[in-house]
């Protein structure tokens, strides 16, 4: 991010300043100092929870999965790495006023049967409805939460981070130290703008009746901490993203393992030929085990059993191949239910 | 103001060092422990004060802000059922209103809502930094309708009301709360919340520690 450079008023030396930065001490004088940047976001990281170790652990035992390749089962080595921290819009406010509610109310309608439930029934349908209007106070805390930059690879859009803040528990903010977090993490900067993000939050469906507005709106960045770790499979590269506050997965792939995949086309193209072998035998000479059997003599059987062993071995061999031609990914984040509800990129949270 | 400046953190009352945090609007003074906001680019003054604590809860002492509004309010309601029954509520004399950043506020229970549903009548203890105010004067007192209409809408509907409300002083409090770490649980009345939910928690409790 680019810096910006501005003269101390007490000594006149030049101030280099992050973007985002509001309290400055000169290096020249040590006076202090109140920056103030028309436009200027507030940035803060949030606290990392997941250790490395911690982080390894969980794309381990997302590994252990019966379609992934023993190897990689057994012991998988990661090659690299990485704590990456990519940013967060979240805008937020109170909304405060009233909404007048009106409503056309009956008392509950007559239940019964016969005659004088009908009559009853009657008078309640032909009665009017009356007409009470109600007031509601509203102090309302409004947040929207969005990524500034879409990163497919670490899984982003999985992350809801509204809701994590939502209860107070889980995200806790530390101030943005540009300098300490580059020099032990990725830190992605945002590609999305502060004035497209606040475009696409301003969600404000008129509602009649509706008296409130929203103050005390802020903007900050929130730069939240994930893992990402990378290794090789029969030399070719696969990555998981491990959520840093809450060790969820949120993205990862992984090879998937051929040879079982291989062991039923195999058996299931092996029990085709068995079946067609019987049945070519059976239809030609009449005989064969299952004349030793003694069931042979009944009509049909074994022409019945080989059609049978032929399907079965159909089915098995299309499962294997359909298999076989699949994806040779298998996604390690997928099944995961997304937490929170909506739009993945656009939380949005009232309380 | 369209291009970026920086204004120096001196009080301009006794030209003591202005201390904040980097959301701040109102800065305190360490000399006079005078409070100053920020209004536009200049520094206004404004009264505070440092509330006794009622009770203790573990943790370490700190102080967060909350502003206290002397309010003059009076209702009155067409409907002779409704008037009758908000004529035995009071009006609070002051209106409090959260001057620190708490995300949720009113999912948690906002202190200054808590404050005046409760009618806090505060006592002055000796002065300690105050730190943490990100909502000024102005902006508070947008919040004491919807509070004092707050407290009539939890007896009666308030369609119809007529409010008449004038402010007049307004202090800045710093209402002790007890940092255990996890939770902060305010001295006055015991109201806790999760630490997790103040977004300048962790510079507040730097600047505490550097002082110390």
């Amino acid at each position: 991010m680019p810096l910006i450079h501005l003269g101390c008023p007490s000594c006149g030396g030049t101030l280099s300043l992050e973007e985002g930065t509001r309290l400055v001490d000169c290096r020249y004088c040590r006076s202090g100092g109140l920056a103030l940047v028309p436009g200027s976001v507030p940035r803060y990281a949030a606290a990392l929870a997941v250790s490395e170790e911690a982080a390894r652990d969980v794309a381990r035992a997302a590994l252990r999965r019966p379609s992934v390749p023993r190897p990689l089962r057994a012991a998988a080595r990661f090659e690299g790495v990485t704590l990456c921290y990519a940013p967060f819009y979240e805008a937020t406010g109170v909304r405060l006023g009233r909404f007048f509610l009106t409503d056309r109310v009956k008392p509950p309608a007559p239940l019964g049967e016969g005659a004088r439930a009908d009559a009853a029934l009657q008078r309640w349908l032909a009665q009017p409805a009356t007409e009470t209007s109600m007031t509601r106070i509203v102090q309302q805390d409004v947040s929207t939460v969005g990524p500034a930059c879409l990163l497919a690879e670490l899984g982003v859009e999985r992350i809801d981070l509204a809701g994590l803040r939502r209860g107070g528990g889980r995200v806790q903010l530390a101030p943005f130290d540009p300098v300490a977090l580059r020099s032990r993490a990725v830190v992605f900067t945002p590609t999305v703008s502060a004035e497209q993000f606040l475009d696409r939050a301003a969600l404000r469906l008129p509602a009649r009746g509706d008296e409130t507005r929203i103050v005390g709106q802020r903007l900050k960045l929130l730069y939240y901490p994930i893992w990402q770790l990378r290794y090789r499979y029969l030399g070719r590269a696969y990555e998981i993203a491990v959520d840093g506050v809450t060790g969820a997965m949120l993205h990862g792939t992984a090879p998937r393992s051929l040879h079982a995949a291989a062991a039923v086309t195999a058996g299931g193209v092996g029990v085709l030929a068995f079946g067609l072998g019987r049945l070519v035998r059976d239809l030609g000479h009449g005989t064969g085990w299952l004349g030793r059997l003694g069931v042979a003599d009944l009509p049909g059987f074994g022409s019945g059993l080989a059609l049978l062993t032929i399907a079965a071995g159909v089915v098995l061999a299309l499962l294997g191949w359909r298999w076989l031609v699949g994806d040779p990914e298998i996604d390690l984040a997928a099944g995961s239910p997304l937490p929170g509800n909506g739009d993945p990129l656009m939380h949005q949270s009232t309380s | 103001m369209s291009t970026p400046t920086i204004l120096p953190l001196r009080c301009p009352g006794c030209g003591g060092r202005l201390h904040g945090l980097p959301e701040d609007v109102v800065f305190w003074c360490e000399d006079c422990h005078g409070l100053q906001e920020l209004v536009g680019a200049d520094f206004v003054p404004r009264q505070g004060a440092v509330a006794a604590p009622r009770l203790e809860a573990a943790g370490r002492l700190c102080h967060l802000p909350v502003w206290a509004l002397r309010v003059a309010a009076s209702w009155s309601c067409p409907d002779p059922v409704k008037a009758a029954l908000l004529k035995g509520i009071a009006p609070p004399e002051w209106v409090y209103v959260t001057a620190f950043a708490l995300h949720n506020a009113f999912y948690f229970g906002d202190p200054g809502l808590v404050f005046t549903q409760r009618r806090m009548r505060l006592e002055r203890a000796d002065p300690a930094p105050l730190l943490g105010c990100t909502r000024g004067l102005e902006l508070a007192r947008e919040f004491v309708e919807p509070h004092l209409l707050g407290i009539l809408d939890r007896r009666e509907d308030v369609t119809g009301l007529e409010l008449d409300l004038s402010i007049g002083d307004a202090i800045l409090w710093g209402i002790p709360y007890y940092d255990d770490g996890l939770t902060l649980t305010d001295g006055i009345v015991g109201l806790k919340i999760p630490a997790a939910a103040l977004d300048e928690l962790w510079t507040l409790r730097t600047w505490n520690e550097g002082r110390r």
